[in-house]
C-alpha cells in the first residue's frame, strides 16, 4: 500500500502536493507519538508517523528517524515554514480532523504496524 | 578545541548551538548528518548518530544558554561532544532515568521534556559519558562505532601468557593452580593450551620460579608523548619501596605523565550501572558486571549459563582506555587477560597498553632522583564495599565457588556480584603489587578526575568453545569415545605425575597427542 492510497482510504488532506505520494512507495509500518524522542527512538525509519504536533522539530525528527510521511491528526496544520521545510526534505505531511487513536486504528486495519 | 592528528583520515566538525532557539533546533545535527552521508556512513549507524546528536543539541537549546557540537570522524567511528554553557545537572542518575526532567512548559508543550533524552543517547551510543557542573555546563560524550567494525577488523589477540620455561623446576604448581587446567609440564618445561587460556594470575602468583608474566610487545617504556595520561589500578601505587602514594605520583609526572587516573574508578562505574541494571528488574540477577576480563572468559568456559548475568559492557580498563580518544594514553594491565583485552578492542592508536613490569623498571631508575614531594589531587576515600544485597568475590577459589553458587540459584535475591580473579582485585594482582597487604584498602586514596563512563559492548558475551577435539565431527566423536576409554585404564588419583591436572585431562592430552603413555607411571594397562 502506497502513501496516496492510504490518503484516499482515510480522506486525508495532502498538504505536500510538491511530492509525489506514489514515488514514497510501499509503506507497512507507522508510529504515534507526540514526544519527539519518543519517535526518534522508536519510529520505524521508512515508515509514517501521526502525531498533533506540528512546529518545526517535527520535521527535523521525521528527517533523522527516517520517516517518510507524518500524518497531523485532531485537524492540526502546521505553519507554512514547517511545510515549506518538509517540502525541501521530501517528508510527505497530511492533516485530518479524526483523532490518532482512530487514525491509528485504521492504519493497523489495513496492515500496516509499529516496530 | 583539540587538533586531529596531521595527516590521519580523521575529520573534525564544530556546530554553535544557540540555547532556547527552538526554530533553529536540529540545525547542527542536520549539518552532521550532511557530513556523514558524504563520508558513506548509512544504516542503523547514521540512526543511532543522530539519534544521539539530536538529543544532545536539544539539551542544549532546552537546558542552556548556548552550546556547541563537535564531531570527530574516522573509518570506523564517530566521537561527538556536546558542550554547554547551562545550569549543569545535580543528580546525574536521576537525570538518566527516563521520565525524569526538569524542561520548561513551553519544551514539554512542543513534545521535548518527556525526560527520554539522556536515555535515548546512552542507548544510541557504544560509549556514553557525561561531565556536569552545576551552574557552569555540562559536557556529553557519545561515541557511535560504524557496524562492529571496532571489534571485528582487530586480529584475535593470544593471550600474552610469557613463560620463561628455563626456569621451570616441574615443581607442577602451576597445573595445579589453573582454574581451567589450561597448562601442562612436559619434559620439564611448562605448556600452554593456548585456547583454554583466560589470562588470569593463578600461575604467576603459584610459581615460585617466576616462569610466568606478561609478554609485552614492548621491551621498554616507549616515550612519553606531552599531555599523556596513566590509567593504573590502585594498587600500582604501592608497589614501590617508597611508602608514600604522593611521592610515586610525583615520579609519575617525573616520567612525564601529565595526569594520573585509578582503574578503580571504572569498576565502580561498571557497579553503578549493575545496580541501575538490577533494580531495572528487567534482567536476571545477580547481575555480574564485567570488571575483570578473566573472570568474565571463565564465566564463557566453564560457566555458560551465566552469561546472561553479564552486563553487556566493555571491561572497566577497556573502557577507561578508550575514554580519552584524543589523549595520549598508557594503561597498566594487571594481568595478560586485561593486557589482551584493551589490546584487542582498543579503537585509537593512541592507547598504549604496558605490563607493570615495564613501567616498574622506568620508576625504579627515577625513585633515587626525586627530592620533592609535590601536592597533588591525591585525596583520601573510601572504596565501595559491596552495598545491601550485594556480594562480592576474589581469587580463584572464592571466584569458582560464587559462581558455582550462582549456578545453582542460591544467591537468590542477591542484586550485584562483583568478581575478581586476584584475591584482592587488580591492585592485589601479583604483577601489580608484590605488597598486597597494602595493597588494598589500606592504601586508601582517590584521583580526583572527571566522573568515568561506561561503554557498551558490540558483541555479545559468547560460550567460549575450547579446545575442539577434532575439526571433523565424526573425528570429533571418535576421539572423545577413545578419551572415555583411556581415561578407564588411568588410575584416578589426579597426581599429577603425568603433568596434567587430572587423569581426564591426561586421557585427552594422550589421545590429542600432546602426551605419551610413558608419563603416566601409575597406568595399568600398557598395550
Amino acid at each position: 500500500m502506497n502513501l496516496q492510497q492510504i490518503a484516499t482510504a482515510l480522506g486525508l488532506e495532502n498538504l505536500t502536493h510538491e511530492l509525489s505520494a506514489e514515488e514514497a512507495g510501499n509503506m507497512d509500518r507507522a508510529h504515534a507519538s507526540d514526544l519527539l524522542s519518543d519517535v526518534l527512538a522508536n519510529a520505524p525509519a521508512g515508515g509514517l508517523l501521526i502525531t498533533i504536533q506540528v512546529h518545526m522539530n517535527v520535521v527535523a525528527v521525521a528527517v533523522h528517524a527516517g520517516l517518510k510521511a507524518v500524518i497531523f491528526a485532531s485537524g492540526m496544520k502546521p505553519p507554512e515554514d514547517v511545510r515549506a521545510k518538509a517540502v525541501a526534505e521530501k517528508v510527505s505531511l497530511f492533516t485530518t480532523g479524526e483523532s490518532t487513536f482512530d487514525v491509528a486504528g485504521k492504519l493497523y486495519e489495513m496492515g500496516l504496524r509499529g516496530k | 578545541m583539540p587538533e586531529p592528528r596531521k595527516g590521519a583520515r580523521v575529520i573534525t566538525l564544530s556546530f554553535r548551538i544557540a540555547g532556547g532557539d527552538f526554530d533553529s533546533a536540529g540545525l547542527a545535527t542536520r549539518k552532521l548528518k550532511d557530513q556523514l552521508a558524504k563520508l558513506g556512513v548509512d544504516g542503523p549507524a547514521l540512526r543511532r548518530a543522530m539519534i544521539a546528536a539530536y538529543e544532545a543539541e536539544m539539551n542544549v537549546v532546552i537546558h542552556a544558554r548556548c552550546g556547541t557540537l563537535w564531531a570527530r570522524v574516522d573509518e570506523t567511528k564517530l566521537d561527538l561532544e556536546v558542550a554547554d554553557e547551562g545550569p549543569g545537572i545535580p543528580d546525574v542518575e536521576l537525570a538518566m532515568r527516563e521520565g525524569w526532567s526538569t524542561a520548561s512548559d513551553q519544551a514539554r508543550q512542543m513534545g521535548f521534556g518527556a525526560g527520554l533524552g539522556l536515555p535515548n543517547i546512552r542507548r544510541s551510543s557504544d560509549r556514553f559519558q557525561i561531565e556536569t557542573r552545576v551552574g557552569r555546563g555540562t559536557l556529553i560524550k557519545s561515541t557511535i562505532l560504524f557496524g562492529e567494525a571496532g571489534e571485528t577488523q582487530a586480529e584475535p589477540v593470544v593471550v600474552p601468557l610469557g613463560m620463561e620455561g628455563s626456569r621451570c623446576r616441574s615443581c607442577r604448581r602451576c597445573v595445579f593452580a589453573c582454574p581451567v587446567g589450561a597448562l601442562r609440564v612436559r619434559d620439564s618445561q611448562p605448556l600452554l593450551l593456548d585456547d583454554l587460556c583466560i589470562g588470569c594470575t593463578a600461575c604467576i602468583e603459584e610459581c615460585p620460579d617466576a616462569v610466568f608474566g606478561i609478554r609485552d610487545s614492548a621491551a621498554a617504556l616507549p616515550p612519553i608523548p606531552e599531555g599523556a595520561l596513566l590509567l593504573i589500578p590502585r594498587g600500582f601505587l604501592a608497589a614501590f619501596p617508597v611508602r608514600s602514594p604522593l611521592r610515586v605520583l610525583a615520579v609519575f609526572r617525573d616520567l612525564g605523565f601529565a595526569e594520573v587516573r585509578l582503574l578503580d574508578e571504572w569498576d565502580e562505574s561498571l557497579l553503578a550501572e549493575a545496580r541501575r541494571e538490577a533494580r531495572s528488574g528487567k534482567l536476571p540477577v545477580p547481575r555480574i558486571p564485567p570488571l575483570c576480563p578473566p573472570a568474565v572468559s571463565l564465566i564463557e568456559s566453564r560457566f555458560p549459563s551465566l552469561i546472561p548475568h553479564l552486563s553487556l559492557l566493555r571491561s572497566s580498563a577497556e573502557t577507561a582506555g578508550e575514554e580519552f580518544p584524543l589523549r595520549s594514553v598508557f594503561l597498566v594491565a594487571a594481568c595478560p587477560g586485561q593486557y589482551a583485552a584493551c589490546k584487542r578492542s582498543s579503537l585509537t592508536d593512541r592507547l598504549t597498553v604496558i605490563a607493570p613490569g615495564t613501567l616498574k623498571t622506568a620508576i625504579l631508575a627515577h625513585l633515587g632522583a626525586l627530592s620533592v614531594e609535590r601536592e597533588s589531587e591525591l585525596i583520601a576515600g573510601p572504596r565501595g564495599t559491596p552495598a545491601p544485597g550485594e556480594a562480592a568475590a576474589s581469587g580463584v577459589r572464592g571466584v569458582m565457588r560464587a559462581l558455582s553458587t550462582a549456578e545453582t540459584g542460591a544467591l537468590g535475591e542477591v542484586s550485584v556480584l562483583d568478581l575478581r580473579l586476584c584475591a584482592g582485585g587488580c591492585s592485589a594482582s601479583p604483577l601489580i603489587c608484590p605488597y598486597p597487604v597494602i595493597a588494598g584498602p589500606a592504601w586508601n586514596v582517590e584521583c580526583r578526575g572527571e566522573p568515568a563512563g561506561i561503554a557498551a559492548r558490540a558483541r555479545p558475551f559468547r560460550q567460549r568453545p575450547g579446545v575442539r577435539l577434532d575439526v571433523d565431527m565424526a573425528q570429533a566423536m571418535l576421539k572423545l569415545s577413545q578419551i572415555d576409554k583411556e581415561i578407564r585404564s588411568l588410575p584416578g588419583r589426579d597426581c599429577g605425575s603425568c603433568g596434567a591436572p587430572s587423569c581426564a585431562a591426561f586421557a585427552e592430552d594422550l589421545v590429542l597427542g600432546r602426551a605419551a603413555q610413558s608419563d603416566c607411571p601409575y597406568r595399568e594397562n600398557t598395550p
